[in-house]
C-alpha cells in the first residue's frame, strides 16, 4: 500500500472513529466438540450456565464497542435467534448486535473477505472468536495500536497474548507456539511447536535485532485490534484461511510488503477461548474461581436468575432443593430449579436448570446441562452431561466421558473412559463426508430426537434402556492431524516430554568436545511409519495381554494413524507386519512354524474386527496380501506357514478368490528369486482354489 | 579467603601486532599506565592481597620493573612465567598453576579495563551459587566500527559477535554460540523452552573476559580426559559448561560407590564432568524430604530442579567497560580513560612537573606524563602525552597516544598516530593515522597517511 493511499484512509476513518467496531465469529471451523456440536453451535454452549457467546458479548460492550458484528455460518439460525433477543440489542443498550450469516464459510479467512465483501467495517475493529472468556481492558491496546498505525501505516494488527507458563491448565496442548519479538513487540517470527523437540530460528533474526525475546510462555487469546489493512490483505490472499495463515504470510512477505505484526502481552487480566473440551473445563473452573471477575455466576447480568455465593465457592441460584445430608463440597454451581438428592455429593461440577439429582450420587468434576436426570447411585467422574440426558441408577461414568443431548444410559452399566455418546445414528454420522461436521445445517434440524434404531445401539455399553449410539471419532483420510479431538481431562503435561529427555541423553552421553556449536544443525526427522509401527505394535500387545475390545484397538490405531499421518495403503501392511511380529516377541526363543502357526491363528481370530475394518476393497486386499508375502520374504517361519495364513484369512472371508487369484498371477517380471519362491508356496492353495473342489487333501498335509 | 585472583597477561596480542611487537601487550601504556596496571588496581581496590600474574618468561621481569615505576601497589604479586614462551590458552594456564589454586578463582584478563564495582559480580556468583559467573558488556551503540584504525586505512570492521541466550531476568546464561556458527537457523531445544520459556538473546554483548569460577571446575580442567582438551576460557571452556547445564547428569554412579569405583579404575583418569559437581547424599536426603514450596528466594527454583550445574552473568550497563585488545580498541581505551578520574586516582592529568610554554593549549581531556616538555603554540587535543616527552613549537596533536621518551619537532601535525617509545619525527612531519614503532625517525618534511612506521618485517599492514 503507497503511503499516499494510507494517508487518505486515515482520513477517512478519522470522521468515523468514534464509532468502534468488533467482529465474533461465531463459528469454529472444526469438530472438537462434536458431537455436541453437531446439535447446537460451539458459541451457544453453556459454560457455568451461561452460553458461552454471551461472555464475549458482555466483554465487548463493557470495552465500549458500540457495534458487534456476529458472524455465523453452521447452525446460523440458531445464533441469529439467540443473538436478536439478547439484552444488548434492547434499546437502552449502548451497543448494537447484528448477526451476519453466511453459510458456506469454512473459515476465518472466508468470513473477514465476505465482511470486507459487505463493507461493514469501517475502521480498526477488534477481532474475537465466539467462545472469548476475558475481563481484558481493551483501551489501553487499542490505544496503543492507533499510535502504531498513526506512526506506520504498516503495522496491521495487534494481537493479544496471555502470559501462561508451559503445563498451565488454560494453556491448550493444541496450539502450542513459540514466537519472537523484537524490542518493539513486533514479531518477527512465529512458529507452531506440536511435537516437535526443536525449533529453528532463522540467522536473520539476529542479525537484524540486537535483541531478540523468545517465548513459550504464551497462550493465544484469539484476540485482535485488526487494523483496515487486514481485511485487505485477507482479500488479496484468498488462500489466508486461519490467523496463523495470515500470520506465517505477513512474515513471510515482510521483507517485500513490509507489514508488522505487533504483540501486547497481558499478565494481571484474564482472557481464554474454549477451544477444546479440556479448554472447557479449565475455563468454567476459572469462572468459578473468579479469576474472570467480573464474568462471575453471581454478576453475571446476563444470567436471569441471581446467584448466591456461600463459601467454597458454591453458587445456588433459586429454588434449588438440596435433600438431607447432601453434600456440596466445594466449586459447585447449581442452576435455579434443581434437585439434589439425599446423601449425595457434588464437589467441581456445574448443574444447570431443571436438573434431577437422585440419592447417594457422587459428582465430581462433571459439567451437567439443563433438564438432565441422574437417578441413585450414579458415580460422574470428568464427563460432559447435554441438556436431557437421562442417567439411570447404579451407572458409573467414568473420565472424558460425553454424552451428547438427549442421551439415555443404564441402569447398571459403566461407561469407560473417553466414551462418546449421541443420539444421531451411525448412518448419519459420516453422512457429509469431508465437509466439517458441525457446519452443516442439515444436521441442526431436531436430529437425534427420532426413535432409536435398535440394530445399531450397544447394548452392552448403554445398558438395557440406554438410547444413544457410540460415536466414533471423524477418520477421514485427508484430515488434518491437528484436529484430533482432545477428550476431557487428557490435557495433561505436553506429550513427548519423557521421550524427549531419554533422547536427550542418548545424545549427550556420546556428546564430545569436538561438537559443533550448540545443537547439531535439523537432525533427519524421526521416521515417522516406524514411530507408528511401534506405536501399533504397542497398542496390539496391550490389546492382547489386557484383553481390551479390538474396538478399542481400532480407536487407538486410528489416531496413531492421524499422529504420523500415515495413509491407508501403508496403515494395513503396517498393521500386518506388527500382527505377524507379535509371536515371535512373547516367545522367547525361535518358534517352530507349527508353534507360530497356532499363535498367528489365534491372533487372527482375535483380532478379526480389526481386520475386517480395514480390509474392504480389493486393493485393500491386495495390501494385506503384499505386507503377509514381504514379511515371509524375511522370516523363514513365517514363509513355511505362508500359504496357511493366507488359507485362513479365506476361510475368515477376508480375503476373497477373485483377488488371491488376480494377485497370485500378476507377478512383476523383475521380482527377485526369494519373491518368486514366497510365491510358490501358494501353488497349491491356488490351484486348490481354481479347482473349487471340496476340502482338500493335498493342502491338509 | 573466598576467591583468589588470577591475571592472564601471557596473551601476545595477535589483534594488535603493529604495537605489541614493540612492546609486550600487557605492558603497553593506556592513560600513561601500564594496560595490567587496571586489573591490579581493582583487586586492590576490592580488597584482595594476592594476585597470581600469569605471564610470558620474556616478559616477567620488566613487568615487575614496570608495576614498581606506576607507585605504590600493595597487592602481593606471585607473578607466574610461562616457559619457553608458549602460546597456551587461558585454559591451560590455569591448569598450570593448579596446585596454586586451594578456592574458587577469580580470573581477569589483563587487557580489562573497566571501573564497575567487583562485588556485583561476586554478589551473583555467592547468590545464585553459580559455577560460573562471567561479565558482560554492551557494545557501544555504533561501537568502534566505522572509526579509522592507526596504520590502516580502513574503517574498523564489526567484531566477532555472539549470540548469547539470558533467561527473564538476564542474569543465567542459557545459551551461547558464535553468530557466525549460526549459518541458517538457530536451533532451540522443546526441553530447554519448557524450562525457561522466555528468552532473550542478545546480540550486542561482549565478554569482558572477567570470570567467578568454582574450584571444581579448575579441578575438571586440570584433570579430566575432557577438561585436559579445552584450551580457552571464553572461547571452549564456557560454552562447554553453559551447555552442559542442562544435559542429564547421573548422580547414580555416585550413589553407587562400589560400582563408580570399578568404572573410575576402567576409565583410568576419564571421569565425566558429573564427577566433579559437588554432591553429597545429605543435601539429596534434605531435597526428598523437604516439601514442594520449602525453599524460597532466587535460589528456590534451582533447588528444586536440582541443576547443579549453573552460568550466570551479570551484564555492566553503566560506566566504563572495555578491553584494550585490538588497535581500534587501545586508542578508544586512551580516549575513554582520561574522562575516569577514579581509575587514574589522584594523580593530575597533566603532571606538575611538566614543562609547558604559556602559549600552548591542552585540553582537558588530554594526558602529560612527567618531566615532559612542550613548546610554544602547541595545540594538544584528546592526546595522551607519555613521560619525558619532548613537543616543539608549533606542534598539533590531535587523538592520538605518544609513549614516553618521544620526541617531536617543531611544525608537525600529528593525527590519530600512536607513537611508540623513543621514536625521533623531524620538523614539519605530517602524520595521519599512522603508527610509528619503538625507536624509529620519521624525517624532516615527510607526510604520511595511514601507515605503519618500523622495521622492515614490521611494515604489513593488519
Amino acid at each position: 500500500m503507497s503511503g499516499k493511499k494510507a494517508k487518505g484512509k486515515s482520513d477517512n476513518s478519522l470522521e468515523q472513529e468514534d464509532v468502534l467496531q468488533a467482529v465474533v465469529i461465531a463459528d469454529s471451523f472444526n469438530t472438537r466438540f462434536a458431537p455436541v456440536s453437531l446439535e447446537k453451535p460451539r458459541a451457544l454452549l453453556p459454560l457455568v450456565n451461561c452460553p458461552i457467546i454471551d461472555y464475549t458479548l458482555e466483554f465487548l460492550a463493557t470495552n465500549g464497542v458500540q457495534e458487534i458484528f456476529v458472524f455465523c455460518s453452521s447452525h446460523s439460525d440458531q445464533i441469529k435467534r439467540h443473538v436478536e433477543k439478547c439484552k444488548w440489542n434492547k434499546k437502552t443498550s449502548p451497543c448494537r448486535v447484528c448477526p451476519v450469516l453466511s453459510e458456506g464459510c469454512h473459515s476465518l479467512g472466508d468470513a473477514l473477505r465476505e465482511m470486507e465483501r459487505k463493507s461493514l467495517i469501517r475502521s480498526h475493529f477488534v477481532l474475537v472468536t465466539g467462545d472469548l472468556v476475558s475481563n481484558l481492558k481493551l483501551k489501553e491496546v487499542l490505544e496503543m495500536h492507533k499510535n502504531r498505525f498513526q506512526k506506520d501505516k504498516l503495522s496491521a494488527i495487534t494481537l493479544v497474548f496471555k502470559e501462561a507458563y508451559p503445563g498451565h491448565r488454560s494453556r491448550s496442548t493444541e496450539g502450542e507456539f513459540v514466537v519472537a519479538l523484537d524490542s518493539n513487540k513486533q514479531i518477527s517470527h512465529y512458529q507452531k511447536v506440536q511435537k516437535k523437540r526443536e525449533v529453528h530460528f532463522p540467522a536473520r533474526l539476529f542479525k537484524e535485532n540486537s535483541r531478540v525475546n523468545v517465548r513459550y510462555n504464551l497462550l493465544n487469546t484469539h484476540i485482535c485490534i485488526c487494523s483496515p489493512r487486514v481485511s485487505e490483505l485477507f482479500v488479496d490472499n484468498f488462500d489466508y484461511q486461519t490467523m496463523d495463515d495470515f500470520i506465517k504470510g505477513v512474515l513471510v512477505s515482510e521483507e517485500i510488503e513490509g507489514n508488522k505484526l505487533f504483540m501486547h502481552i497481558i499478565k494481571e487480566d484474564y482472557a481464554g477461548t474454549m477451544t477444546n473440551l479440556p479448554l472447557y473445563d479449565a475455563i468454567s473452573k476459572d469462572v468459578i474461581h473468579r479469576w474472570a471477575f467480573p464474568m462471575v455466576p453471581d454478576n453475571l447480568s446476563v444470567s436471569n436468575f441471581p446467584y448466591s455465593l456461600s463459601r467454597h465457592n458454591v453458587y445456588l441460584a433459586k429454588d434449588v432443593t438440596l435433600e438431607k445430608d447432601c453434600v456440596l463440597e466445594e466449586d459447585v454451581v447449581i442452576g435455579p430449579g434443581s434437585h439434589i438428592g439425599v446423601n449425595t455429593r457434588v464437589t467441581h461440577s456445574v448443574i444447570g436448570r431443571n436438573c434431577k439429582i437422585g440419592d447417594n450420587v457422587v459428582l465430581e468434576n462433571a459439567y451437567i446441562w439443563d433438564n438432565v436426570t441422574i437417578e441413585a447411585n450414579c458415580h460422574i467422574n470428568m464427563a460432559l452431561l447435554c441438556d436431557s440426558v437421562h442417567v439411570k441408577s447404579e451407572v458409573t461414568i467414568k473420565n472424558g466421558c460425553v454424552l451428547s443431548f438427549g442421551v439415555k444410559v443404564g441402569p447398571h452399566v459403566t461407561l469407560p473412559s473417553g466414551t462418546l455418546l449421541t443420539r444421531i445414528p451411525p448412518s448419519a454420522q459420516g453422512e457429509d463426508g469431508d465437509d466439517f461436521q458441525d457446519t452443516s445445517p442439515r444436521e441442526g434440524e431436531t436430529p437425534g430426537m427420532g426413535l432409536i434404531d435398535e440394530a445399531s445401539v450397544d447394548r452392552g455399553l448403554v445398558g438395557e434402556e440406554g438410547e444413544g449410539y457410540v460415536w466414533r471419532l471423524d477418520t477421514d483420510e485427508d484430515d488434518d492431524d491437528e484436529l484430533v479431538q482432545q477428550m476431557l481431562s487428557l490435557n495433561l503435561t505436553p506429550e513427548g516430554e519423557e521421550e524427549e529427555e531419554e533422547e536427550e541423553e542418548s545424545e549427550e552421553s556420546d556428546d564430545d568436545l569436538d561438537d559443533e556449536g550448540l545443537s547439531p544443525p535439523a537432525s533427519p526427522p524421526p521416521d515417522d511409519t516406524k514411530l507408528f509401527y511401534s506405536e501399533v505394535l504397542d497398542s496390539l500387545q496391550r490389546t492382547i495381554e489386557e484383553n481390551i475390545k479390538v474396538d478399542n484397538l481400532i480407536l487407538e490405531i486410528n489416531s496413531s494413524k492421524y499422529a504420523y499421518n500415515i495413509a491407508m495403503h501403508e496403515l494395513i501392511p503396517l498393521v500386518m507386519k506388527a500382527i505377524l511380529e507379535m509371536p515371535h516377541l512373547k516367545a522367547s526363543g525361535p518358534l517352530s512354524s507349527q508353534q507360530l502357526l497356532l499363535a498367528v491363528k489365534k491372533l487372527f481370530v482375535r483380532l478379526k474386527p480389526l481386520f475386517s475394518n480395514y480390509i474392504k476393497g480389493a486393493e485393500s486386499q491386495k495390501d494385506c496380501l503384499n505386507a503377509l508375502e514381504e514379511y515371509s520374504m524375511v522370516n523363514e517361519s513365517t514363509a513355511a506357514i505362508f500359504a496357511k495364513l493366507v488359507h485362513h484369512l479365506y476361510d475368515a472371508d477376508i480375503l476373497s478368490e477373485e483377488v488371491i487369484l488376480k494377485w497370485y498371477s500378476k507377478m512383476d517380471q523383475d521380482a527377485d528369486t526369494r519373491r518368486r519362491e514366497v510365491r510358490s508356496k501358494l501353488a497349491s492353495f491356488v490351484t486348490w482354489l481354481q479347482e473349487a473342489e471340496e476340502e482338500s487333501d493335498e493342502e491338509g498335509d | 579467603m573466598e576467591f583468589q585472583a588470577v591475571i592472564m597477561a601471557a596473551g601476545r596480542g595477535s589483534r594488535m601486532t603493529d604495537l605489541s611487537n614493540n612492546i609486550p601487550k600487557a605492558l603497553l601504556p593506556i592513560g600513561n599506565h601500564p594496560m595490567i596496571w587496571y586489573p591490579i588496581n581493582m583487586l586492590e581496590k576490592a580488597g584482595f592481597e594476592r594476585v597470581i600474574i600469569i605471564t610470558l618468561e620474556s616478559v616477567g621481569k620488566d613487568l615487575r620493573q614496570k608495576l614498581k615505576s606506576c607507585g605504590e601497589i600493595k597487592l602481593e604479586l606471585d607473578i607466574v612465567t610461562i616457559p619457553n614462551d608458549e602460546d597456551w590458552g587461558t585454559a591451560e594456564s590455569l591448569r598450570h598453576i593448579r596446585d596454586k589454586i586451594k578456592t574458587d578463582v577469580l580470573v581477569i584478563s589483563s587487557d580489562l579495563i573497566t571501573d564497575i564495582e567487583l562485588h556485583l559480580l561476586a554478589d551473583i556468583h555467592r547468590k545464585y551459587d553459580s559455577t560460573i559467573t562471567t561479565l558482560l558488556y554492551q557494545q557501544a551503540d555504533q561501537g568502534l566500527e566505522g572509526m579509522t584504525v592507526p596504520g590502516t586505512r580502513t574503517k574498523k570492521k564489526s567484531d566477532q559477535r555472539d549470540i548469547i541466550g539470558l533467561d527473564e531476568k538476564g542474569q543465567r546464561m542459557l545459551l551461547m554460540t558464535a553468530e557466525a556458527d549460526v549459518e541458517v537457523s538457530l536451533g532451540l531445544k522443546m526441553s530447554l523452552l519448557r524450562k525457561f520459556p522466555c528468552i532473550q538473546f542478545e546480540t550486542r554483548l561482549l565478554d569482558a573476559h572477567m570470570y567467578f569460577l568454582k574450584k571444581w571446575v579448575v579441578d575438571f580442567l586440570a584433570d579430566s580426559k575432557q577438561g585436559r582438551n579445552l584450551t580457552t576460557l571464553k572461547g571452549e571452556v564456557l560454552p562447554y559448561l553453559v551447555k552442559k547445564q542442562f544435559s542429564r547428569i547421573s548422580h547414580a554412579s555416585k550413589a553407587d560407590d562400589k560400582d563408580s569405583a570399578i568404572i573410575n579404575v576402567k576409565q583410568d583418569g576419564q571421569l565425566d564432568l558429573s564427577q566433579y559437581l559437588p554432591y553429597d547424599e545429605l543435601s539429596k536426603k534434605s531435597l526428598e524430604m523437604s516439601p514442594w514450596n520449602a525453599h524460597k528466594g532466587e535460589m528456590s527454583r534451582v533447588y528444586q530442579k536440582g541443576d547443579s550445574l549453573r552460568c550466570y552473568t551479570y551484564i555492566a550497563s553503566s560506566g566504563m567497560c572495555l578491553r584494550a585488545n585490538n588497535v581500534a580498541a587501545y586508542c578508544e581505551a586512551n580516549r575513554q580513560v582520561t574522562a575516569q578520574k577514579h581509575l587514574l586516582g589522584d594523580e593530575p592529568l597533566i603532571h606538575p612537573s611538566v614543562n609547558k610554554s604559556k602559549s600552548s593549549g591542552i585540553g582537558k581531556d588530554c594526558m602529560v606524563g612527567e618531566r615532559s616538555s612542550i613548546g610554544d603554540q602547541v595545540s594538544v587535543k584528546r592526546s595522551i602525552i607519555g613521560r619525558h616527552c619532548t613537543i616543539g613549537d608549533k606542534v598539533k596533536i590531535n587523538n592520538s597516544v605518544i609513549m614516553d621518551h618521544v620526541t617531536i619537532n617543531e611544525g608537525c601535525v600529528i593525527q590519530g598516530t600512536i607513537l611508540c617509545p623513543n621514536a625521533h619525527v623531524n620538523k614539519n612531519v605530517d602524520l595521519k593515522d599512522c603508527i610509528v614503532g619503538a625507536s624509529q625517525n620519521v624525517v624532516e618534511g615527510a607526510s604520511y597517511n595511514g601507515e605503519v612506521i618500523g622495521e622492515g618485517d614490521m611494515m604489513m599492514e593488519i
